[in-house]
């Protein structure tokens, strides 16, 4: 769908399995989404690969079960917005983790706002947002 | 169809007669793809010797591939040994390195064969 120069345009949206390679799928589809609307695209990469990462990862500890990754992306003025969410069980400490946590830090340095939520069903919704317009 | 742009692919190899293993990365390195990569390093971690790592190539990495990176080179250096890291100049890797603020704590070099140099120095 092409945006071009357009101020708003109508939401898309993917929907993607719970596995390793739903990471690499939901950042070219960013990324992607990213180079039509102006949007810097290596952010965009970077930060839907962590978010998407960590869907994977931490909220969905039965991998027998299942489960959706849902990215929507929109153009907003001079922003792209961009919410990754799952139906996964949540945000949970994870005692047995290594703790590096380098994910949050680097979606903070490359947006220009985020925020996590709790979803009506239980998932989690990471929204981010992106200047248009600009290159790193 | 898969998205070639996500073709991750590795090779290793014994460089320095032997002392030093050279590991080359290439294309993007996320949580589907580092998998191979931690296992190489398992493999260079049990073979002896130093490590050179070159990134230069690849065209994308998160922090999948800066855990990996930086535990190994956590293991080697527990052990004594040189992990030398070729991340190119103004490149996405030594970008994500920088935004990490973790370039202080690892040896980074321009070129694979600075970090060569380097690992096979180390290994005398």
């Amino acid at each position: 769908m092409e945006v071009g120069n357009r101020s708003t345009s109508e939401p898309v949206r993917i929907d993607l399995p719970v596995d390793s390679d739903s990471v690499a799928a939901a950042r070219h589809w960013a990324g992607d989404y990213a180079d039509r609307v102006g949007a810097p695209r290596e952010d965009v990469e970077l930060a839907v690969s962590e978010a998407v990462t960590n869907s994977v990862v931490h909220a969905f500890p039965e991998a027998s079960a299942g489960g959706t990754i849902s990215l929507v992306a929109e153009v907003s003025g001079s922003s792209l917005l961009l919410a990754v969410s799952d139906d996964g069980v949540g945000m949970r400490p994870n005692p047995d983790g290594d703790g590096l946590g380098f994910g949050l830090p680097l979606i903070a340095s490359v947006t220009e706002q985020y925020g996590v939520e709790k979803a009506t069903d239980g998932g989690s919704v990471m929204t981010m947002r992106f200047r248009r317009g600009e290159v790193r | 169809m898969t998205d070639k742009r996500a073709e991750f692919s590795l090779s290793y190899e014994q460089v320095g007669d032997g002392a030093a293993t050279l590991i080359t990365i290439s294309g993007e390195l996320d949580l589907g793809s580092v998998s191979e990569l931690e296992q190489a390093l398992d493999r260079a971690s049990a073979q002896g010797g130093s490590l050179a790592l070159d990134l230069t190539a690849l065209r994308f990495m998160d922090s999948s591939g800066l855990r990996a990176v930086l535990l190994s080179n956590e293991r080697f250096n527990a052990d004594g040994r040189r992990l030398a890291i070729a991340v190119g100049d103004d490149s996405p890797v030594h970008k994500l390195f920088s935004m990490a603020g973790i370039e202080e704590r690892l040896p980074l070099f321009s070129t694979r064969q600075d970090a060569l140099t380097f690992a096979e120095g180390a290994a005398e």
